[in-house]
């Protein structure tokens, strides 16, 4: 009997002492350090835990996939236009000087060294051609003959004065400054992609004057030491803002076409290493689409595959879709 | 000994009372110098370097600067482990010291060893550490904003300092601001210069951090092209800037008896003066800096933008030094910023967003609450009990006595009072020593009287209080060690666990020894001086009503053992199943009130991009009725102390109080649903919900946080991700794997500048001359600072941010070429025209898009990516098991690569290797205690029977009230036990007490329990009803403390019962009398 008891008795204190065990035994707690787990307070992050595991598996159809309310996507800006043909300029921008046309531009000397006997003209008068600039008194002859104009043009420089001896030494520069010229440097890596009869506009640095023209001429030499090609384009001055020595910027327009499909430049984002636009789709919901982009501009670029006309897509803002369709991976960061 | 102690106290009785009141009012005194918080502090010793190297990229960062920090700091004496983070522009390493390790010392030697490490940083970055501060330092928060937003409905008055007709804003300094940037650059600079100085110096405060608006600066912008024009390079707008941007001092001349001092000012003053620099003359003109370039305030490229309810504003931080008490010195940074307000500009002004004492008040104002009803409660009981005024407040007396000892042990053991600490304190607990001997005392001295037939004279008092505290000592003795024995286990945790249960265990402790040490010294004392006059043995109709229950029940148990104890032992086999079914959580957390609403983004987000949304998520979360207002943090803020990418942002959503809610009643987790609910239509985000300090914790203990984590260790990324991918596909596998997740490290967009080095040589250029150029242009060049007044603002060199973020206008940033081979070249080549003395970018660098490492994350010196997995629906151990054969079989490593296995696991295996060891020791040192206070095997066991008793209720009350069981609950336990074998102890005390005396034993055993029922009773009353404000408590950090209480309350209920019913039962039952008899008799 006695031994029976004892024996209970072992049995209830050895299950209490296995039930205390068990209550400090360390696998039964959650450890999780709850800093944490709020009571519902992270319930939440359980759920985005699950949906960021399962976006991996749950198929493609729903990887690429935004949904995104018209409010929100208002409220954040975000454009959608219809995919359509543009006009696709390829430019490359380069620096370069305007400088005087020669072909226009005279150096008129004295035919015969002698005396300046007069000048008529002052540097910025304009001439006319065939009027007189000088008179010069031939050394061999002594008489004093008059030194024309070849061309018409405004007075550039003069390099005389009465009493001066004329000499092999050019009296006057005219040039026509109503045509000039536009040197653009170019360097090599553009070198190869400009060609005469491409267009170009022509920018001032200083002021918001602009010209359009065109390649004239590339020279044939490549200028050893900074390997730039300089090619020619003459720009119409009629009314003198451009002045020969002034440093200009211009935009050569390297190819211009014509393209059945293009979207915005803005509106191609990189996912995983390829170009991507976003077309919304009937349901309202926004969908990468991986393309094929050809040319562009800032403004327009083609797109070769993967959309087509008609289909409606993010121009404006499409970083949001993006952000959307990648925010399941970005939770796997933090 | 004890007993000498007692003589001794009782023979000096008023020296005992006046040392006690001394010691008393000491306590009262240093009770000031109590830290106190909300929370107990789980940082670890750890020191932050921070480095900012703005022009970086993550790679670069962790080359140039982590690891020649990282390097630096390895074999410092106490460092425990390093881990850092390279981040764009940003470098963090965290030193983790062993526990214990003084935290002055340790960053003495990391200044050492940082300030041998900066020889090898690049120019320009300085490595600091980080304040000294802990995870519980962001005490106060306020908001740098305008007041009346564009002037509306505020004082407009033209040509005075303020808001000015047509929204412009005039500084008290004189300057106009109008565009968005200069407004919010002002904020910062209210921040920087007015607010920040003042702040520092607020006693306690270790740093100010702020964030948000835009850090005054200075811009020349020059245009590439006109610079090009000229043949100048950035290079040369910057030397020429700072070659007219100084001061010198003469030292001094003698003239007339008088020295004057001879000083030269040639600073700029504003931006007019540095455009009036002069860069180059060309022919006879003179070219200014203001003809090739934009001049004036600038738009910062910062890292991290504030926003408060949909608008920018700046957010300074004020952060506490370690140890410090967080409601006084946030109350002392209240006062301060109060007065700061004051001397700011017109309709500018610093708001109070977030502030530490209102977390603390309201917290410690419930664990007060819960405290003073708690007293009250155990004097009524007393009082009801004791049927004895005196007696009871000497008793009820031990309580503040107690506590106060107990704060003089926290000062000096550095233990703040917290939740955690304080929440665990039960009052009933604490005056059960003193309880019994006073009972025991006002018992003798009734009977003297009764016997005696008078009152009784001094003598007789102190004799009969003597014997009764003697009598008593034993019990009490041991009973009391008992309950400090059980909480020792809690002292074995290590980590985070120890940090938090720790001080929780060492105040019980502390408690206890205190309120022990007064049941010996100064309960006797006050009952032998106060207690006299006529000591009624008084037993009030409560117990007389207990007895009258207590007897039938008594007999009946005592005439069948085995039923009752059949019905207890059932009861505690149906608890144990009920455990089973109970959730678990490691310690219910803290209710901060506040939300802490984390949104991240994909990596690729710009800051502004980032802060846009973030508008977007404010907007949302501020249209919430309950929501008082939002702010947020996006990207990483000045100190860099928390080094968030510009993508992931923090809003701190402040509730309103609850009254003002629609419906005064939502839960908490009602509120996040609503919240999470609204936030869900902004796109792009994906959020977490935590609390402001837990988030802290998290980022600073930034342990792994999931079950089973693998560290794979290298030199190449892409070799190591691939051994990680493949790890991760080796814990798919394996059953019960959940969440696996690969540590992302890339996924930052970056245009990389290829240089062609042959092209590059081939112009005669330096690959430097190329770098220069681009990182001047792109990332800026501070050249010089601005000094107005006081304050000091950088002039930087970059070009306009239009031209930035054009790609095609970096490709042809021009790159200035060697000058003298140029006129070489073009005298020998004869040309005619000009050419450019330059070279485009794209000549000899190709800009190419790609993706790179988003951040580089290393441990002890060595780069490395975590696979991490949670286990669900098995036991973690086999799962590792399992997992480390398939690992071993499936991946290989490289060589020179290795793995490492980290995660809870590893606590849980440490935790529970040190449990199996402790806790069956306590038991048995538990029982060696009961043995020697009983002497007998058989008797020991009895009083240990109480223990599964008591948990049976608590188990039980856990589940009623659907409460999971957490650390807490298991601390309710412990005490509980404590309680359970008191009460038992002093049953079978009397009993044996009774049978020696030479009662018959059936008749000791009814006696015995009989007069043991009032002390019985009121330990279990006083422990339990204390512990009842507790269990039904709302305020904030009731959640804590509820799960203990009602673990004490419910298992002192069965605890008592049984006590009372069976143990005397039992007694009977297995003839202890008879072998005690036995014994005495050998």
């Amino acid at each position: 009997m006695l031994i029976k008891r004892l024996t209970a008795l072992i049995l209830v204190a050895s299950a209490l002492a296995g039930g205390v065990y068990l209550y400090l035994q360390p696998d039964k707690l959650e450890l999780s350090q709850g800093a944490g787990d709020a009571p519902g307070g992270r319930q939440p992050k359980g759920e985005k835990a699950e949906e960021a595991g399962g976006g991996g598996e749950a198929g493609e159809d729903h990887k690429d996939v935004s949904r995104i309310s018209e409010a929100a996507a208002e409220s954040l800006g975000l454009e959608v236009l219809e995919a359509g043909g543009a006009t696709v300029r390829e430019t490359i921008s380069v620096s370069g000087r305007v400088t005087l046309n020669q072909n226009t531009t005279a150096q008129v000397k004295a035919r015969f060294p002698g005396i300046v006997k007069s000048v008529t003209k002052q540097p910025g008068e304009s001439v006319q051609a065939g009027e007189t600039l000088a008179t010069v008194e031939s050394n061999d002859s002594l008489q004093v003959y008059p030194v024309a104009a070849p061309v018409s043009g405004t007075v550039i420089s003069r390099n005389a004065n009465t009493g001066e001896l004329a000499g092999t030494e050019p009296l006057y520069v005219i040039a026509d400054l109503k045509v000039l010229w536009a040197e653009l440097f170019v360097f090599s890596k553009d070198g190869e992609h400009l060609k005469p009869g491409q267009k170009v506009r022509i920018l001032c640095l200083d002021d918001p004057i602009s010209t359009e023209s065109t390649i004239s001429l590339v020279l044939p030499t490549t200028e050893a030491s900074s390997q730039t090609v300089v090619a020619r384009s003459v720009i119409q001055n009629p009314d003198n803002h451009w002045r020969s020595g002034m440093n200009v910027r211009a935009d050569v327009v390297l190819a211009e076409k014509t393209v059945p499909l293009a979207v915005k430049t803005e509106a191609i984002q990189r996912m995983e290493g390829k170009a991507v636009v976003f077309v919304k789709n009937a349901d309202g919901s926004y969908q990468a689409r991986p393309v094929d982009v050809g040319s562009g501009d800032a403004e327009w670029t083609e797109i070769k595959s993967g959309l087509s006309v008609g289909e409606r897509y993010v121009a404006k803002n499409s970083f949001v879709v993006k952000a959307d369709i990648g925010k399941a991976g970005a939770a796997d960061e933090e | 000994m004890l007993d000498r102690i007692l003589t001794f106290a009782l023979k000096n009785r008023y020296l005992v009372v006046l040392l006690t009141a001394a010691t008393a009012t000491f306590g009262i005194y240093s009770l000031k110098d109590l830290p106190i918080d909300a929370v107990p502090d789980i940082t670890n010793v750890q020191i932050q370097i921070n480095a900012v190297a703005p022009a970086f990229s993550p790679m670069e960062v962790e080359k140039q600067v982590t690891f020649p920090v990282e390097t630096a700091l390895a074999g410092i004496p106490g460092l425990e482990n390093t881990r850092s983070i390279s981040r764009n522009g940003f470098s963090q390493v965290t030193a983790v010291f062993n526990d214990g390790v003084d935290i002055y010392f340790a960053r003495q030697q990391v200044s050492e060893r940082l300030s041998q490490a900066r020889e090898s940083l690049p120019q320009g970055v300085e490595p600091k550490m980080g304040a000294i501060s802990t995870g519980l330092g962001e005490i106060y928060m306020w908001a740098v904003e305008y007041e009346h937003s564009g002037g509306d409905g505020s004082q407009v008055r033209q040509g005075e300092p303020g808001w000015q007709p047509g929204g412009d804003y005039l500084t008290p300094e004189g300057q106009r601001l109008s565009t968005d940037v200069e407004l919010a650059s002002y904020l910062r600079t209210v921040q920087d210069w007015i607010i920040r100085p003042q702040l520092k110096g607020v006693p306690g405060v270790a740093g100010v951090d702020a964030i948000g608006g835009y850090v005054k600066q200075y811009h020349v912008q020059p245009d590439p092209q006109k610079l090009v024009a000229l043949g100048l390079g950035f290079k040369d707008v910057a030397d020429v800037i700072e070659r007219n941007n100084s001061s010198v001092g003469a030292r001094y001349i003698e003239k007339n008896g008088e020295a004057y001092v001879v000083r030269a000012d040639g600073r700029v003053q504003d931006a007019a003066q540095i455009g009036d620099i002069v860069v180059a003359n060309r022919g006879r003109s003179v070219i200014y800096l203001k003809d090739i370039a934009q001049i004036g305030t600038g738009k910062e490229l910062r890292t991290g933008s504030a926003s408060e309810n949909g608008k920018e504003v700046v957010v300074g931080t004020a952060l506490m030094l370690i140890g410090g008490n967080s409601r006084t010195v946030s109350e002392a940074v209240d006062k301060k910023l109060a007065e700061i307000n004051r001397s700011l500009p017109p309709d500018v002004r610093a708001r109070t967003v977030l502030n530490r004492t209102k977390l603390v008040d309201r917290t410690i104002a419930t664990v007060q609450k819960n405290l003073i009803e708690g007293a009250i409660l155990v004097i009524a009981i007393l009082f009801a009990l004791l049927g004895n005024v005196r007696a009871a407040l000497i008793t009820a007396l031990v309580i503040p006595l107690a506590m106060l000892m107990t704060a003089m042990g926290m000062i000096r053991g550095g233990i703040s009072g917290n939740l955690m600490s304080l929440g665990a304190l039960d009052f009933g607990l604490i005056v059960d020593g003193a309880v019994i001997i006073t009972e025991n005392c006002l018992r003798r001295l009734a009977e003297r009287q009764y016997h005696e037939g008078r009152t009784l004279a001094l003598a007789e008092r102190l004799h009969e209080v003597l014997l009764a505290s003697r009598e008593m000592i034993e019990p009490s003795v041991f009973g009391q060690a008992i309950i400090i024995m059980v909480y020792i286990p809690l002292l074995t945790f290590s980590g985070v666990e120890g940090k938090m249960f720790e001080p929780m265990a060492m105040t019980v402790i502390l408690a206890l020894v205190a309120a022990f040490a007064l049941s010996l010294t100064f309960v006797p004392a006050m009952l032998a001086i106060f207690v006299k006059g006529r000591v009624e043995e008084k037993e009030g109709r409560i117990v007389r009503r207990a007895k009258s229950w207590y007897v039938p029940a008594l007999s009946a148990s005592l005439r069948s053992p085995l039923k009752l104890t059949g019905v207890a032992a059932g009861g505690f086999a149906l608890s144990l199943a009920l455990f089973s079914t109970l959730g678990q959580e490691f310690t219910p957390t803290l209710d901060e009130t506040d939300i802490l609403l984390t949104s991240i983004r994909i990596p690729s987000t710009s800051l502004s991009q980032s802060q846009q949304l973030q508008f977007a998520v404010e907007r949302e979360v501020s249209k919430i009725p309950e929501v008082a207002f939002v702010f947020s943090k996006t990207g990483t803020g000045e100190m860099a102390a928390d080094m968030m990418p510009p993508n992931a942002a923090d809003a701190y959503i402040i509730l309103k109080d609850k009254k003002n809610w629609p419906n005064a009643d939502a839960s908490k987790s009602e509120i996040i649903e609503k919240v999470s609910h609204a936030v869900s239509v902004v796109p792009g985000n994906v959020y977490e919900f935590t609390q402001p300090i837990q988030m802290r914790f998290n980022e600073l203990i930034a342990g792994i946080r999931s079950d089973v984590a693998v560290k794979v260790y290298g030199d190449e990324f892409p070799l190591m991700e691939k051994t990680a991918a493949q790890l991760a596909q080796a814990l798919k596998g394996i059953a019960g794997a959940a969440d696996v997740k690969i540590e992302q490290t890339s996924g930052l967009p970056m245009l990389e500048a290829k240089l062609d080095r042959a092209a590059i040589a081939r112009y005669g250029l330096n690959v430097s001359d190329v770098l220069d150029v681009l990182s001047i242009a792109v990332g800026g060049r501070e050249a010089g600072l601005v000094f107005e007044g006081d304050r000091r603002f950088a002039i930087v060199v970059r070009l306009p941010d239009a031209v930035r973020q054009d790609l095609r206008t970096l490709e042809n940033l021009p790159i200035p070429l060697p000058v003298d081979d140029l006129d070489a070249s073009n005298r020998s080549a004869g040309q005619r025209h000009d050419r450019p003395a330059y070279i485009p970018l794209k000549q000899v660098a190709k800009l190419e898009i790609s993706e790179g490492p988003n951040q580089i994350s290393r441990e002890n010196g060595k780069r490395r990516v975590v696979v991490q997995a949670n286990v669900r629906g098995r036991d973690i151990g086999s799962f590792v098991a399992e997992a480390q054969v398939a690992i071993d079989s499936r991946v290989k490593t490289p060589p020179g690569y290795w793995l490492e296995w980290g995660g809870k696991f590893k606590n849980l295996q440490e935790a529970k290797a040190r449990l199996s060891v402790v806790v069956p020791a306590c038991f048995f040192m538990i029982f060696l205690l009961l043995f020697t206070a009983l002497g007998s095997v058989k008797q020991a066991l009895l009083v240990f029977s109480g223990v599964p008793l008591a948990l049976t209720g608590g188990i039980f009350t856990l589940w009623i009230r659907g409460l999971p069981f957490s650390i807490s609950a298991a601390v309710g336990f412990i005490a509980l036990s404590g309680v359970a074998v008191l009460n038992g102890l002093v049953m079978i005390n009397r009993i044996n007490q009774l049978v020696r005396e030479g009662v018959d034993p059936d008749h000791a055993v009814v006696e015995g329990a009989l007069s043991r029922l009032r002390p019985v009773l009121m330990t279990a009353l006083v422990a339990s009803l204390g512990f009842v404000p507790m269990a039904i408590a709302t305020g904030a950090g009731a959640e804590v403390q509820k799960p203990l209480a009602t673990v004490v309350i419910g298992g002192l209920v069965t605890a008592t019962i049984l006590t009372l019913l069976v143990l005397p039962a039992l007694y009977k039952r297995l003839n202890l009398a008879g072998q005690l008899l036995d014994k005495s008799d050998e």
